[in-house]
């Protein structure tokens, strides 16, 4: 059972790269981008994951997903125009697919309802279900048959053919060689003298090809073959004359003398199991393969011009098939047996095929990531013992140090690497959001994405999606006008939303932007009047009142939402982003729209740290919280009380706290007149001074955690290891300023997120 | 300086036995971990007197508890000898101080004597029974309440 548990996971897990493959193709085929495979890629995802619910028993996945393959199998074999309608059912029924794989997974009993409607739709589409109102109980068990699919996939074609052919005393074969062919050496005779061991042979040579003679070329190829073997070999040993040349022709080759679909065609058999004999069910009708042979990618061998004008796989061999010349060929519609050097399912993964990839526990990662940290560690401390041996001046020391050193960060650098992940699903899953938004707002939306290849940590991607879902819909709901609204305005009725990702400066920046009305700040600040969060004649920038936006106590009121342009929820969305080290901001110009920065930090183990020194200890102050450092003058500093203390900074006084005596570290000499003061700030918009001895270096600190092994001290968030293998504590600003005698945030002081960074 | 025992019998279990000023303390081998040179520790704000700070220990962050101080011995000089314990307390690793590690001892479960209470001194609580050993006398460290109260619940 548990084994079993184990195959359901990994089903998941592949199921989660399948439906993103599937968005991602369906996104591109809306976009109009169609490349030629990207609707086989679609199919193939569907296709999986209906195998792999069937090996499950998962029903109502099996059922849906099957209905939706077929849409996919019309749209592949060009039965079915693709039009915008189609494609925004096909996503619907894209995001529907995602709810069934995670109810399954989860174990949620699915309610059918939600799926019966898109269904029908569905099966309306389908021409293969036109005649299907089967009753339900019949489809029932097509579906529950499905479940073994996956069995007859994984089975080699030629075994399946040996199924049809073995009691089949012939073949017909269809066999046009490219120029390579001969390139290579191979000749035609040998092949027909091979054949012929096998059998009787009837061959048919086919001019229709044959240009005028002035037109020819004497190294290109014209000619084709239509041959009938009469023999009791098998398919097998058919192919096997055919092995050397197989790449450089087209060849099909038939059980002559088998007309019957269902037993005939191993192909078909993946895609629509045979249920009773003789009774093809509406899906086992097989408009959809059409033709009866497929093609086989031809290598741009000149002799076929028609190639290039047919993008599609499929259309091809309708339009290059030599026109059948023996009664055989024509007595066999019943698609048959192809082979050629690629089947027809791979030619387009070779396309885009995604690197392989493999599943690592996290906790491994982590614990190379752990010891390669140690590695760099122990080779700083090894140069600091040769320098210490004075061995420096041999030069093969040196040297190979160098190498040395140069190896540890390369490998530190690949290893930092195996947890970064593009941010791609997760923008992706965005635009399922956009698509529910703007349906549920009647808006025009367009998700544009940008940088979605851009590397994140793992573990931030996880954590971003809950924020961005909820600035995204905001975008939709809140920032983008109503498409009549729009027009008014002289926008197009289509409003935009842009996702970008990018790597600045060692952080990792995401936006979100849409090109609706700005924020209204009139309404934001009579609102923030209203709530008391600022007082009626408090006079405030425009970027300040935007930023109200992200006060706590901003969005609690649903009229909020309604009154203003934002302010749903933005301050649960600063505290996430802020719980892993990011920081956001705004931008907005009224009637061009607003955008929203998003700040990361590169890894959630690394953080970027200005290293300061209090009482001989290295302290380490997260950058993100420093606004300025300064060095303060006796005269900036003044005693509000014989403990508390505070600093003027260009006019505004600041609680200023003494480092030294707040960690209770053993008191130094050091005046405060010679200390240095950094300003923080911390995610709730409370300021502080911190007065420290000095300030040593500015650098990406790994994180380690304090709390493994000990506890929770005051003041400090974490630990991290130097470059000589000490240990230094990592401030907790959050926790400093709201030390004893720090104020509480006084808006007209609160500083722009850009100042921030300045 | 680690003589070991030769012949360990069965029910016996191997002690460390260490210094610290002029007591002999032992803690079950089982729960150590490694025996370290001693490294200065990094001081960590408002934290125990006892709690001497942290150590890397190939990339964790370990905490020293001084035991001397811990078990209110006066505090002792670090010399060449003093070692860090790294022992297993729970799912913690954490570094105990001594003075220096004298011998491993195989010791039958049933000659560990229950504490007596002597005092109400604080110490008794971190002992958990004595051995005697010829004219030596054994203490038996009791590792879980070495650590910190507020410490140990997170554990």
């Amino acid at each position: 059972m548990s084994s079993l548990e184990s195959i359901k996971v990994t089903f998941f897990q592949e199921c989660e790269d399948l439906l993103s493959e599937l968005e991602s193709g369906l996104i591109t085929l809306k976009n109009g981008e169609d490349e030629p495979g990207t609707i086989d890629a679609i199919f193939r995802a569907v296709h999986s994951i209906k195998g792999g619910a069937g090996a499950f028993d998962l029903t109502e996945l099996v059922n849906f997903s099957h209905t939706f393959e077929n849409v996919l199998d019309d749209m592949r074999s060009d039965t079915l125009e693709s039009s915008e309608n189609l494609l925004n059912t096909l996503l619907e029924s894209s995001d529907m697919l995602h709810d069934l794989v995670y109810a399954a997974r989860d174990d949620i009993t699915w309610d059918s309802q939600k799926s019966a409607d898109l269904l029908i739709r569905l099966k309306t589409i389908s021409s293969k279900d036109s005649v299907s109102d089967s009753d339900k109980d019949d489809s029932h068990d097509l579906e529950e048959d499905f479940g073994f699919q996956p069995m007859a996939l994984a089975l080699d074609l030629p075994q399946l053919s040996n199924a049809g052919t073995s009691d089949t005393p012939g073949f017909s074969i269809s066999f046009k060689p490219h120029s390579d062919m001969f390139k290579n050496g191979h000749s035609v005779t040998r092949i027909l003298t091979h054949l012929k061991e096998l059998g009787d042979l009837e061959t048919t040579c086919v001019l229709t090809d044959l240009p005028p003679f002035t037109d020819m070329h004497a190294e290109d190829t014209y000619l084709a073959w239509e041959i009938k073997l009469t023999s009791s070999a098998s398919e097998d040993e058919v192919k096997e004359v055919f092995e050397f040349v197989i790449d450089d022709c087209d060849l099909i080759i038939r059980p002559s003398e088998q007309s019957n679909a269902a037993t005939a065609n191993p192909l078909d058999a993946f895609l629509s199991p045979p249920i009773g004999e003789g009774m093809p069910l509406p899906s086992l009708e097989l408009p959809t393969l059409g033709p009866p042979t497929m093609e086989l990618p031809s290598n741009g061998a000149p002799t076929m011009p028609m190639e290039s004008e047919s993008p599609s796989v499929e259309k091809k061999p309708s339009e290059q098939k030599p026109p059948p010349l023996t009664q055989s060929a024509e007595k066999t519609p019943s698609p048959s047996k192809i082979k050629s050097g690629k089947t027809p399912a791979k030619a387009p993964a070779v396309k885009k095929a995604p690197p392989a990839t493999i599943r690592i526990n996290l906790e491994r990662v982590d614990r190379l990531i752990n010891q390669v940290g140690e590695l760099v560690i122990n080779q700083a401390m090894l140069t600091q013992c040769v320098t210490d041996a004075g061995l420096l001046r041999e030069p093969s020391v040196v040297s190979a140090l160098d190498e040395f050193k140069q190896l540890t960060r390369d490998i530190q650098d690949s290893v930092m690497a195996i947890r970064a992940q593009p941010v791609q699903p997760l923008f992706q899953r965005m635009s399922r959001i956009v698509r529910e938004a703007s349906q549920a707002t009647e808006k025009k939306v367009k998700l544009v994405m940008e940088g979605e290849f851009t590397e994140v940590d793992k573990t931030i991607v996880e954590k971003l999606a809950d924020p961005l879902t909820h600035m995204i819909r905001n975008a939709v709901d809140h920032g983008l006008e109503t498409p009549q609204n729009r027009i008014d305005n002289g926008k197009p009725p289509e409003g935009t939303v842009c996702l970008s990702a990018a790597h600045r400066s060692g952080k990792i920046v995401i936006e979100v932007s849409d090109d609706g009305a700005g924020i209204n700040r009139e309404k934001v600040k009579s609102i923030a009047i209203k709530k008391g969060l600022i007082t009626e004649n408090a006079d405030l920038t425009k970027s300040e009142i935007d930023n109200l936006l992200f006060m706590p106590g901003f969005s609690t009121v649903d009229q909020v939402s309604t009154l203003s342009g934002r302010g749903v929820g933005m301050d649960v969305v600063k505290r996430a982003i802020a719980a892993f080290g990011g920081r956001i901001s705004i931008t907005s110009e009224p009637g061009k729209g607003s955008t929203f920065t998003i700040n990361l930090p590169l890894t959630l183990a690394v953080l970027d740290g200005m290293l300061v020194e209090v009482a001989n200890q290295i302290l380490v102050i997260p950058l993100t919280s420093i606004i300025e450092t300064l060095q303060p003058k006796p005269t900036d500093i003044h005693h509000v009380s014989p403990t508390e203390q505070v600093i003027n900074v260009r006019g505004v006084f600041l609680p200023l706290l003494d480092m030294c005596e707040t960690l209770r570290f053993t008191k130094t000499s050091t005046a405060k007149e010679n200390g240095i003061v950094l300003c923080v700030e911390s995610e709730d918009g409370i300021q502080s001074a911190l007065l420290v001895d000095a300030i040593q270096d500015q650098r990406q600190v790994v994180i380690k955690s304090l709390e493994d092994n000990y506890g929770h001290v005051p003041f400090v968030a974490a630990a991290t290891i130097l470059g000589d293998g000490r240990i230094a504590l990592i401030a907790d600003i959050d926790e400093l300023v709201k030390a004893p005698s720090a104020v509480p945030p006084s808006l007209s002081s609160t500083p722009t997120p850009e100042a921030a960074y300045a | 300086m680690l003589e070991s025992n030769e012949d360990i019998m069965e029910n016996e279990n191997e002690f460390v036995i260490f210094l610290i000023g002029d007591q002999e303390y032992c803690i079950d081998i089982m729960s150590l971990r490694e025996i370290r040179g001693w490294t200065s520790a990094t001081e960590l704000p408002d934290s125990p007197k006892y709690v001497k700070g942290v150590i890397n220990l190939r990339g964790a962050v370990v905490p020293i508890v001084d035991l001397a101080t811990r078990l209110g011995l006066e505090p002792s000089e670090q010399t060449e000898r003093s070692v860090i314990m790294i022992t297993h307390i729970g799912d913690q690793l954490v570094g105990l101080s001594a003075d220096a590690v004298l011998d491993i001892l195989s010791i039958k479960p049933e000659t560990i004597q229950p504490t007596p209470q002597v005092s109400t001194h604080d110490t008794t609580r971190f002992i958990n029974g004595l051995v005697a050993l010829k004219d030596r006398m054994i203490s038996v460290i009791d590792l879980v309440n070495v650590l910190p109260a507020d410490i140990r619940d997170a554990a």
